[in-house]
């Protein structure tokens, strides 16, 4: 059999994976991958933009992103020179928590790239040009996302879901107001203060003995010192907003629309992380992206991407969806994905999903472990996370141990439709569909009866099994509304009777087509639904609106208990079932 | 070095197998050599459109059971379509890939084009074409195609103009898989954890009874000779500029491909293994502040396509600017040469990409089934010794024959205000 022949995997575990703390606090790690030519390093750093101040938002990154400028050591060009000059890479990036380092190099160059990330690390000079330099680039690239709508989405849920006294509401890049702000000084001192050995890590992986690696570290590491450096922030826990919340974000010249909702979902610190992550596989990632790919892309085809995904990080992290469609789908691929939502906490998984998913978690991992980068990044992963150096060994066990239930709970605590952030970034839209008895209420109040108490707005039939009840949402909000009862009406016999009640729309939008989208959606819904005689009473001054859409008006106008005058329009709509 | 076995079966099948025992997987590839390039006016996308419909099913594999199959084997598959072919993948621990072999198999022959599947992709792929709308670089690049080639298939986009994405019907579709998907049109490509006797009697067993079929004679129009300096300028909403400037280069099996390829790594930078901070360009384009990033890269094509370079514009900046400096450079180029040490850098830079490329067997195996397309087996095999017989003459002869101004397609996209685009 095939097998036999195969090498044995040996995932990385406490019997392979050299790990050493040196002196200083920095935590260096080494594993052996001697089927490559090539090594790669992996490293973090307790100094991402927690570690800043609002006004000076995207000084850690700018900081990162500057420690390649020039150090005391070496210019610009040296730095890249010796990079570039042997096909080799060492590169930073800012998150919330961390700055990132990463690079890679022939087998044989480990010791450049070491160098020359140390002396980035310890010693940088961000020099003045080229810091303006960077300064105009940043601005460019932050521009250009500006009319991005996958990136306005994103900022726009998170800016919504997390209040500003919370770190994550925050992006990591910096803004147009405070980028131009931060100065070389800043900078330098930023540095000074969070930039040390100790809690650093450094993984290497690669066609190198793990000994020698940790030597080549230990060489350009162990003497550095900071006792400045401040101890680790965590991120505040933060509780979803109590009711849902939208936002829309107009971005001119776009031909779709992307969506990105979401809840405060679990850290990778989290108890029910493992069971939170299968679950989110079964909605939003298994095979076509799980539940919510298989309805709004494989029945609806809506979309080319709708997918979920859980955050998990060192802090509250979000769990969110993700879908960019078409302006007219934007509606029904938010409810699309809403009902998936709640039938995931509604309703356990299926044996068959959860076998399905166990089995996809534990198999994927060789082939996760097959590249020097899957390697560093997992070991990085249990170092950073505090899993042990044995969890991937024991993951297939972890997996598996999850029940139904786990996820079950782990989507009831997260995963509240009620508290979910919805942002939209695109063209503008306007989409209608049915919507809940209660929803009407507001917009009828307002228009109809301004003043009244919003009792007077509920109507008898409202809840009837019978009712149906049309909105208007223009940029994700609630402008026009309609409902239909099956009720007989008052001054003609008529047969298989509906009554239109309650067409309001907000001032603000008045002429631009929402009532008489609803109206033709109301008549649709009767033609579809055996056809029949829609009336209404309405003020006279809009008989010439309603006679456009083909109603006829009935005897004379006639008083209200109120001192008004109504008439009575109605129409004839023929059965469409054929 | 590993062994490569090729072998063609009865039936016409290419099949490339190559054994590596680094880790316990196996990556599995079915590429056809059909991509957007034979497609006619009226079919465009119609490849893409087809690469999404072998996802809705056979009737051994109905919709959605392969995807989900591999992935309970904790595999990873995908499929993509190009402008020369159209390749399906999976990567699976090694005692798991009789699943791909079988349904790459069965879906050569009997994917079924369900008619309402095909109605609601149909809505899929226009979402997927409004997508990259969203991107402006998007639009310009759909420009400079569409400048650059007035007949070859290459002046439009993989994923198809619109108009064609509405009015194609599944019969389209279907015509086009069965006129171009079979085995002598096909290469199956594994590499992995296997024993070769072991896995080419597999390949026997689920390929060697699909039915020869003739080769298909794929739509392929050449492009006549440009005549003179070509440009087109784009507008979108947005605050950024763009420059991109294209020259036209042959196909990656010309011995010119390898002397351009060492040419852009150091005009703009290597492709793949490190930053490009040291490129011509990036010095003077983006050190002098006129750029916030530069890019180029040459794509290996079957036919003659370009040389692109992309230049993104600092705020306050000019395309005006940034062509000046770019044309000063190639002069330069096309003058001076390049220096010795950039030549040993390109070089090793080569041999470094070559080397972090080769280190997963799924990319091994896509090189091996993207050479086949190329028509050399060994192209990718030859790469770095190809680039290594590159002189500092070469390039400077490659710079003073291509880089030429009637081999030239610019393409500007010009950012408008978005305010005066606002309606309600």
């Amino acid at each position: 059999m095939v097998a036999s022949q195969v090498s044995q995997t040996s995932f990385p575990t406490s019997q392979n994976i050299t790990r050493v703390v040196l002196d200083n606090g920095m935590i260096v790690m080494a594993y052996e991958n001697p089927h490559v030519k090539s090594v790669n390093i992996m490293g973090s750093l307790h100094a991402g933009s927690i570690y800043e101040t609002p006004d000076k938002n995207g000084l850690a990154s700018f900081v990162a992103g500057a420690l390649m400028m020039g150090t005391a050591n070496r210019d610009f060009d040296q730095i890249h020179g010796e990079l570039e000059d042997i096909g080799a890479d060492v590169s930073f990036r800012s998150h919330v928590h961390k700055i990132g380092v990463s690079g890679k190099a022939l087998a044989e160059d480990l010791p450049i790239i070491l160098d020359i990330a140390a002396d980035a690390f310890r010693n940088p000079v961000f020099p003045e040009e080229h810091i303006e330099r960077l300064r105009g680039e940043r601005l460019t690239w932050l521009q250009y996302s500006s009319f991005n709508t996958r990136y306005r989405a994103s900022k726009a849920l998170r800016e919504s879901l997390y209040p500003e006294t919370h770190p994550y509401h925050y992006g990591t890049y910096g803004t147009d107001e405070t980028i131009p702000n931060l100065s070389v000084d800043d900078l330098k001192a930023y540095h000074a203060r969070v930039y040390g050995p100790r809690d650093m890590i450094l993984v290497v992986v690669g066609a190198v003995s793990p000994d020698k690696a940790i030597a080549m570290v230990a060489d350009k590491f162990a003497d550095w010192e900071n006792t400045d450096q401040p101890e680790i922030i965590s991120a505040p826990d933060v509780s979803n907003p109590s009711a849902e919340k939208r936002s829309f974000v107009f971005v001119p010249g776009k031909s779709q629309s992307d969506i990105n909702m979401g809840v405060i979902g679990p850290s990778r610190y989290a108890e029910d992380y493992i069971p939170a992550q299968l679950a989110n596989s079964v909605l939003g990632e298994f095979g076509m992206m799980g539940r919510i790919g298989k309805s709004v892309r494989e029945e609806k085809g809506l979309a080319y991407y709708a997918y979920s995904r859980v955050g998990g990080g060192h802090g509250p992290d979000s769990w969110t969806v993700t879908a960019g469609v078409n302006p007219e789908n934007v509606e029904l691929a938010i409810d699309s994905s809403l009902e998936e939502i709640t039938r995931l906490i509604t309703e356990e998984v299926s044996d068959e999903d959860i076998a399905d998913n166990q089995s996809y978690f534990a198999g994927r991992l060789p082939l996760r472990l097959e590249s020097n980068e899957g390697l560093a990044s997992h070991i990085h992963g249990m170092e950073s996370y505090g899993l042990g150096l044995d969890y991937l060994a024991n993951y297939k066990d972890i997996i598996y141990n999850v029940t139904k239930d786990d996820m079950l709970k782990a989507t009831q605590k997260y995963l509240k439709p009620d508290e979910m952030v919805i942002a939209i970034a695109g063209p503008e839209y306007s989409n209608y569909k049915p919507i809940a008895p209660s929803q009407p209420v507001a917009i009828r109040g307002e228009i109809l009866r301004p003043g009244q108490p919003l009792e007077n707005s509920v109507y008898p039939l409202d809840e009837d099994e019978n009712a149906l009840h049309l909105g208007a949402i223009k940029n994700g909000e609630l402008v026009g509304v309609a409902s239909i009862f099956k009720e007989d009406a008052t001054r003609k016999d008529l047969s298989d009777a509906w009554r239109l009640r309650g067409m309001a729309t907000v001032e603000a939008v008045r002429g631009e087509g929402h009532g008489r989208e609803l109206v033709e959606m109301a008549m649709q819904y009767i033609a579809y639904n055996g056809g029949g005689n829609l009336w209404f009473n309405a003020r006279p001054e809009v008989q010439g609106f309603y006679e456009k859409l083909g109603f006829q008006v009935e005897g004379d106008p006639y008083e209200i208990s109120d001192g008004g005058t109504r008439i009575f329009m109605w129409q004839n709509i023929s059965s469409q079932e054929d | 070095m590993s062994k490569v076995t090729r072998r063609t079966l009865d039936n016409g099948l290419t099949v490339i197998l190559k054994e590596v025992h680094s880790a316990p997987v196996i990556s599995w590839w079915v590429a056809y050599k059909v991509g957007s390039r034979n497609e006619p006016t009226g079919k465009t996308g119609v490849s893409h459109w087809v690469e999404h419909m072998m996802f809705k099913g056979t009737e051994q594999f109905p919709a959605g059971v392969m995807d989900r199959e591999i992935d309970r084997a904790g595999g990873q598959w995908n499929a993509f379509t190009s402008m020369d072919y159209t390749m399906y993948y999976e990567t699976l621990p090694a005692d798991k890939i009789d699943i791909a072999m079988r349904s790459e198999a069965d879906r050569m022959v009997n994917a079924t084009f369900d008619p309402d599947e095909t109605e609601s992709e149909r809505t899929v792929i226009i979402s997927e074409r409004q997508g990259a709308e969203n991107r402006p670089m998007f639009w310009l690049q759909e420009e400079v195609r569409g400048t650059a080639f007035r007949v070859h298939g290459y002046h439009h986009e993989i994923l198809g103009d619109e108009t064609d994405l509405r009015t194609m019907t599944r019969d389209d579709l279907y015509n086009h898989y069965r006129t171009h998907y079979g085995p002598s049109n096909a290469i199956a490509v594994g590499v992995g954890a296997f024993d070769t006797d072991e896995m080419m009697a597999k390949v026997e067993e689920y390929y060697g009874q699909i039915p020869a079929q003739p080769a298909p004679k794929l739509f392929v129009r050449q492009e006549p000779p440009q005549q003179g300096e070509r440009r087109v300028v784009v507008e979108r909403p947005g605050k950024t500029a763009f420059y991109e400037l294209c020259h036209r280069v042959p196909p990656a099996t010309h011995e010119d491909w390898a002397k351009l390829e060492i040419l852009d790594n150091i005009f703009t930078g290597s492709s793949g293994a490190s930053d490009n901070k040291t490129s011509w360009l990036y010095r003077a384009l983006v050190k002098s502040e006129i750029a916030a990033s530069v890019g180029g890269g040459i794509n290996p094509t079957i036919d003659p396509y370009l040389y692109s370079i992309i230049i993104t514009l600092r705020e306050g900046r000019t395309v005006e600017e940034a062509e000046t400096v770019v044309l000063k450079e190639i002069e330069r180029l096309q003058t001076d040469g390049i220096t010795e040490n950039e030549l040993i850098k390109a070089k090793k830079q080569a041999k470094a990409a070559f080397a972090y490329s080769t280190e997963s067997v799924t990319e091994q195996a896509y090189w091996l089934a993207r050479s086949f397309v190329l028509g050399e087996d060994d192209w990718f095999d030859n790469y770095v010794e190809r680039l290594n017989a590159v002189t500092l003459d070469d390039v400077k002869d490659v710079a003073n024959r291509y880089l030429v101004p009637k081999n030239r397609v610019v393409g500007i996209l010009h950012p408008t205000d978005p305010e005066e685009k606002v309606t309600a």
